[in-house]
């Protein structure tokens, strides 16, 4: 029973201690470091004790303004943990944390050559010298771009809540389009678009969000599991990582502004990146009530790619409850992990 | 039902009608438009304040942290530079695998 008006003991003493407990452990699946190059890193996780029982790697680019470890967020809640047990051979980019010098890392720089080394060395561990690329958010925009100039090293894609088209009727859309927004001025002045500036415009999509967890938290206050799940969840909510200035006025202006991926026009290294031009077996998977990729900048993803096999998913939940929550283990997880077992 | 369940009921009721009025509030462009020249305005403040700065270092012969933060990514695009031909060598070598059994043929 959860009623304040006779709270039981438990409640009490959870509530009280709260800010003395342990910090929770998050990220815990052991790696192996790849490669390393400026800041960010690749990084393989330790098989299960039997070894992988596929041969084709996955391989998963997380954002590059939060942490990588939302995938492995704590052991028995675990995305890749999951993966692993399956008999999958999972690595993974950790993005790093840019200094005041990356405020002059291109975006091109980021998605060909950094995520394009990552794919590779990826792919010198199996076979048939392929990987299975997954993103999420952020990092779906950077796999579907990458798709997009050369998928010959893609066994396959799984794109996770993709932001491909920016002239959605979402707010972040909206607000990176205002005429007296001056981006270059930003820039300039800040070097690397600051964490604390994003997480502000993410809360303000629901400034009421806040209250919500704390009832939420009242709520279930007697519950150890949801409490170490909860803290876990926002120890990587608030662990943010600042966007590097070029890279991120160029995909402003860039896909934000100008829309250039979703309408055809972005090119990298001098070549195009066509949506059209994905041929690998595709999923991507949105969001009914993610409030910050709406269902609308993910569509041109399967609608233009010209992969024969390709599927759209469209799951309950949110941005990250839908692929970190309990009804994601019990249903995204197996499902992915079968696609990509029969795509082997 | 509970005093608590009455108490989370309105409270859902209130929080989805504020985070609607918020979004209402937070589209317009009455609202948003001057928000945003206003932090337009205060980071061009910013900017010409160090500016000024550098300037001044710059006309005493000094090393600013301009040069210093450029000089550290012109060190990062060379590392990632070298990272390319190593990875371009080994691609070159794994397709010659003959060379070295016609050398000792000779």
């Amino acid at each position: 029973m959860s009623s304040v008006t006779t709270l039981p003991v438990k409640k009490i003493q959870n509530l009280v201690t709260l800010p003395w407990r342990a910090r929770p452990t998050v990220g815990a699946t052991p790696v192996q470091v790849i490669h390393t190059e400026n800041k960010w890193r690749l990084l393989r996780y330790a098989a299960r004790p039997q070894g992988p029982a596929y041969q084709t790697p996955i391989l998963m680019v997380p954002s590059l303004i939060n942490r990588h470890y939302v995938l492995d967020l704590m052991p028995g809640k675990s995305f890749v943990e999951f993966l692993l047990a399956r008999g999958h051979d999972v690595f993974i980019i950790d993005w790093g944390t840019p200094g005041p010098e990356d405020r002059y890392l291109s975006f091109e720089r980021v998605v060909a050559t950094y995520m394009g080394r990552a794919i590779r060395k990826c792919a010198a561990f199996s076979a048939a010298g392929k990987v299975h690329l997954m993103g999420y958010c952020l990092g779906a925009t950077f796999t579907s771009i990458y798709a997009a100039l050369d998928d010959s090293r893609l066994a396959s894609m799984v794109a996770l809540a993709p932001p491909v088209a920016f002239d959605d009727p979402g707010m972040l859309s909206q607000w990176m389009r205002i005429p007296t927004l001056d981006l270059d001025a930003i820039i300039d002045a800040k070097g690397n678009m600051p964490w604390q500036w994003m997480q502000a415009a993410f809360h303000m999509l629901r400034p009421t969000l806040t209250l919500t967890k704390m009832i939420g938290v009242l709520d279930k206050a007697e519950d150890d599991t949801f409490l170490e799940g909860f803290r876990a969840i926002e120890t990587w909510g608030n662990d943010n990582v600042s966007f590097p200035g070029n890279c991120f006025r160029d995909y402003i202006q860039k896909l934000y502004q100008n829309n250039d991926f979703a309408e055809g026009r972005l090119t990298l290294m001098g070549r195009p990146a066509r949506l059209e031009q994905i041929t690998c077996p595709l999923l991507s998977v949105t969001f009914k009530h993610d409030n910050i990729v709406p269902q609308e900048s993910s569509l041109p993803l399967v609608a233009k790619a010209s992969s024969a096999d390709k599927a759209q998913w469209d799951l309950p939940g949110g941005h990250v409850g839908a692929v970190i929550g309990r009804k994601a283990a019990k249903e995204l997880w197996p499902g992915l992990s079968q696609w990509w077992a029969e795509r082997d | 039902m509970s005093p608590w369940e009455l108490f989370k009921q309105g409270f859902f009721k209130w929080e989805d009608a504020t985070a609607r009025l918020s979004e209402t509030l937070l589209r317009s462009p009455l609202v948003v438009a001057p928000l945003a020249g206003a932090l337009s305005s205060s980071v061009k403040f910013t900017r010409w304040r160090r500016e000024t700065k550098t300037a001044l270092w710059t006309r005493l012969g000094l090393p600013t942290r301009h040069d210093q933060v450029r000089t550290l990514h012109q060190l990062n695009e060379v590392l990632s530079r070298l990272n390319d031909l190593e990875e371009a060598l080994a691609a070159q070598q794994q397709a010659q695998p003959s060379a070295a059994p016609a050398e000792n043929a000779e």
